[in-house]
C-alpha cells in the first residue's frame, strides 16, 4: 500500500498537474485572503476558507482525481496492480492517500496565514486552525467522491466532468434546499421521482427486472403510506435531506463555532463511503 | 502446479471462454494457440486473477485465485498483452515499484531489479522513461516485471507481438531459459513460435480447447494425407486430361508465370504412393517433370483444421471442384492450392477486422 501511495503521489509531480493544483489552490486562497482579510480588515481566516471553498473545490477536485483510476485502466497498468498480491482495498487506499497528500501540501503552506493576521491584530487561532483542519477533511471527503467517479470510466475527461457536475451540485445544494416548498405533496412527488431514478439505475446496473420491480413497489408503498398517514414526516423532508448532503455548509459550522468533532466524523464518513463504493466499482468490473 | 477446472466466462450472451479445463505440471512450457479472439487472453486474465470467471475455478499451487488471491498471485508473474507500464516512470523506478507491490523485501529490491534487468538485457535503458521506449523494449520491461520476485509460474500473453525477427529469436531463447526453473504458460497465434518453445500445446478455438498434446503427437494426428507439388512443362488442360483418370487423387492445376510451365498440387491417402503414380502417368503422356517435392503435414494444418479455418479440406474434397478452379482463373486456383502459411495470414486479416 505504501508503494502505491508513493507512486501515486510522485506521479502528480512528474507532469504539471500537481504543481498546477497546488499553485491554483494557493493563488485562489491568496486572492480571497487579500480581499476578505487584508482589505476589509477581517481577522477571521476561516471566512476566507469558506468563501473560497465552493469555487476552489469545484476546480481542484476534478483535476486532482480525474486520472486516478481512469488513466490506469486506459494504460492497462491496472493489470499490474490487480494481478499483484495487493488487495483491492490496499490499492484504492494507496491511491486515495497519494491524491490527498498533494492537497495536504497546499494546506501546509496555508498554516502561516493566521499568524500573519496575528501580527496585525487579535486573531482567534482556535477557530482559524480548526477551519484549516476542517478544510483538509472536506477535501478528503470530496476527493473520495472524485476517485469514485474516476473508477467508473476509462476516460479522464468523463471522469473530470462527472466530478465537476457533482461538485457543482454540492455547492448549489443549500440554494436548492431553500427553494423547495415544504408541503407534503411536493415532497412526495420529489421522492417519487428520486425513487424512479434509483429503480432505473438498479435495472441498468444489475439487468435484474425482479429486483428493480420489487424496489419500485416497496419504495412507492412506503411513500404512499407516509403521505396518507404521516404527512408531517414528508413536510420539508427534501430540504432536510439536502441539508445533510450540504458538505460545504458543514464546513461553515465547523469554522464558526469551536472545534466540532461531528463535522469531522461526517467528512470521514463521506470519504469512507465513497472509498467503499470505489472498491465495489473495481470489484464489479472484474466480474462483469 | 496449476489446475483449471471448467472455466466459463460469459460476456452478455457470448462465451469468451467456454468450459476450459487443464492441468499444468511443474517445469514445463505450455502454449495456448488459437486465432485472435479465441479466448486466450481472457483465459490468462482469469488465471492471473485480473478478472473473475463466470463459473469454474483456478487453483495455483493449491490456492484458489478468488478465495486466497494473495497466496495465489504471489506464485505468478504475468506479462499481459500490453505491457502494464507506467509511462511517466523510468525503467528502474517502475521495476522498483513493481518489486515493492510484489512483496520483495526492501533490502533485496535493488538486487532483484538488477537481476531481472540483466536477464532481459534492459540494464542500459534503466534511466529512460517507459514512454520513450520502443515496442520491443517495452515488451522486455514488461517481461522483467513478470520475473520480479522469482515466481514459480510465468504467464506471458503474446510475448513476441510487435518484435522484430531478431528480438523474436532472443525472446524465444529467453523463454527457453526460463523454463529451466519456472513453469511457463505463453499464448500466441503464431504457430511456429509455439511449436519451437513449448512442451505442450493447447489449441483454443471459440473459447474451447479443441486439442492438447505435445507438438509431436499433434503433428502425427494430422498426417492422413500425402501432398505432392510438381512443376511440369505443359499446358493446364493437357495435365488435367492426364490426371482425370487417376482415382483417389485430388489435384489443383495452376499455370505459372513462366510460359509453358504448370504447377500441380496433388493430394492422396497416406497409403498411396502419390509420387510414383503421378510420375508414371505424366511420363506416359510425355510431359516433363522439372520439379517434385512432398509437402509433409505440418502443425499449421492441424491448427487450421481444428480452429475451423479449413483450407486443407477443400482440395481433398472432389477432383471436379479442383478442376473447376483450374479452369476458372489462376487466382481461384492459387487460393485453392495456397500454402497453409499464406492461408493463415489471410485468416488473420479477417479476424482483425
Amino acid at each position: 500500500m505504501i508503494a502505491v501511495f508513493k507512486r501515486e503521489f510522485k506521479s502528480y509531480f512528474n507532469n504539471m498537474l500537481g504543481y498546477v493544483v497546488i499553485a491554483g489552490t494557493l493563488l485562489l486562497i491568496a486572492f480571497y485572503f487579500y480581499s476578505t482579510n487584508l482589505v476589509s480588515g477581517q481577522p477571521k481566516f476561516e471566512y476566507t476558507l469558506i468563501d473560497a471553498s465552493g469555487f476552489l473545490f469545484t476546480l481542484v477536485v476534478p483535476l486532482l482525481t480525474m486520472k486516478s483510476f481512469a488513466e490506469d485502466r486506459r494504460q492497462k497498468s491496472d493489470q499490474l496492480l490487480l494481478t499483484s498480491p495487493l488487495s483491492v482495498p490496499q490499492i484504492v487506499l494507496g491511491k486515495y492517500f497519494g491524491t490527498l497528500a498533494v492537497f495536504g501540501i497546499a494546506i501546509l503552506v496555508l498554516i502561516p496565514y493566521p499568524l500573519i493576521l496575528g501580527i496585525m491584530g487579535k486573531v482567534n487561532y482556535m477557530t482559524a486552525y480548526s477551519g484549516l483542519i476542517g478544510y483538509f477533511f472536506l477535501c478528503a471527503a470530496l476527493s473520495a467522491i472524485g476517485i469514485f467517479m474516476s473508477s467508473l470510466t476509462e476516460s479522464q475527461i468523463i471522469s473530470a466532468l462527472l466530478s465537476l457536475c457533482t461538485m457543482l451540485f454540492l455547492t448549489m445544494v443549500p440554494m436548492i434546499a431553500s427553494k423547495i416548498p415544504s408541503s407534503a405533496l411536493v415532497n412526495y412527488i420529489i421522492f417519487t421521482v428520486i425513487a424512479i431514478a434509483i429503480v432505473i439505475a438498479i435495472y441498468a446496473l444489475t439487468r435484474n427486472f425482479t429486483v428493480a420491480a420489487i424496489f419500485a413497489v416497496a419504495a412507492e408503498a412506503i411513500l404512499i403510506v407516509l403521505f396518507r398517514k404521516f404527512p408531517a414526516v414528508l413536510e420539508n423532508s427534501v430540504a432536510n435531506l439536502l441539508g445533510h448532503i450540504a458538505v460545504f455548509d458543514q464546513m461553515a459550522s465547523l469554522a464558526y463555532g469551536l472545534f466540532d468533532i461531528t463535522t469531522l466524523v461526517y467528512y470521514i464518513s463521506v470519504a469512507a463511503l465513497f472509498i467503499f463504493f470505489t472498491i465495489q466499482s473495481i470489484e464489479k468490473r472484474r466480474w462483469s | 502446479m496449476i489446475q483449471v477446472e471448467h472455466l466459463v466466462k460469459k460476456y452478455g450472451e457470448n462465451y469468451a471462454v467456454n468450459d476450459i479445463s487443464f492441468t499444468v505440471e511443474e517445469g514445463k512450457v505450455y502454449g495456448f494457440l488459437g486465432p485472435n479472439g479465441a479466448g486466450k487472453s481472457t483465459a490468462m486474465n482469469i488465471i492471473t486473477g485480473y478478472i473473475a470467471a463466470t463459473s469454474g475455478r483456478v487453483l495455483i499451487n493449491g490456492h484458489d485465485v478468488l478465495e486466497e488471491p494473495q497466496e495465489a498471485k504471489r506464485c505468478i508473474g504475468y506479462l499481459p498483452e500490453l505491457p502494464p507500464l507506467y509511462m511517466e516512470m523510468t525503467v528502474e523506478e517502475y521495476l522498483t515499484f513493481a518489486a515493492a507491490i510484489k512483496n520483495v523485501p526492501k533490502d533485496k529490491r535493488k538486487a532483484e531489479v538488477e537481476r531481472v534487468m540483466q536477464k532481459t538485457s534492459v540494464t542500459h535503458m534503466r534511466k529512460r522513461l517507459c514512454r520513450n521506449l520502443s515496442k520491443g523494449y517495452k515488451q522486455r520491461v514488461g517481461l522483467s516485471q513478470a520475473l520480479l520476485g522469482d515466481p514459480k509460474v510465468i504467464i506471458l500473453d503474446e510475448p513476441s507481438v510487435g518484435l522484430d525477427p531478431m528480438q523474436i529469436i532472443e525472446m524465444r531463447d529467453l523463454i527457453r531459459g526460463l523454463a529451466r526453473d519456472h513453469t511457463v504458460i505463453l499464448s500466441s497465434h503464431i504457430l511456429s513460435q509455439v511449436s519451437e518453445t513449448c512442451d505442450h500445446i493447447l489449441i483454443i478455438s471459440k473459447g474451447k480447447i479443441v486439442a492438447q498434446d505435445t507438438p509431436e503427437n499433434l503433428s502425427r494426428l494430422v498426417a492422413e494425407y500425402e501432398t505432392v507439388e510438381l512443376t511440369v512443362i505443359s499446358d493446364p488442360q493437357t495435365v488435367i486430361d492426364v490426371l482425370k483418370p487417376l482415382e483417389d487423387l485430388s489435384y489443383a492445376v495452376l499455370p505459372l508465370n513462366e510460359p509453358g510451365k504448370v504447377r500441380v498440387t496433388i493430394r492422396g491417402d497416406k497409403d498411396t504412393d502419390v509420387r510414383s503414380i503421378v510420375a508414371t502417368a505424366l511420363a506416359q503422356a510425355r510431359i516433363a517433370i522439372v520439379a517434385m517435392n512432398t509437402i509433409s503435414a505440418s502443425l499449421e494444418d492441424i491448427f487450421l483444421r481444428l480452429t475451423g479455418n479449413t483450407p486443407g479440406k477443400k482440395p481433398v474434397a472432389k477432383a471436379a471442384k479442383a478442376e473447376e478452379a483450374a479452369e476458372d482463373s489462376a487466382e481461384a486456383a492459387a487460393e485453392e492450392t495456397g500454402s497453409p502459411a499464406e492461408t493463415e495470414e489471410t485468416n488473420e486479416g479477417d479476424e482483425d477486422k
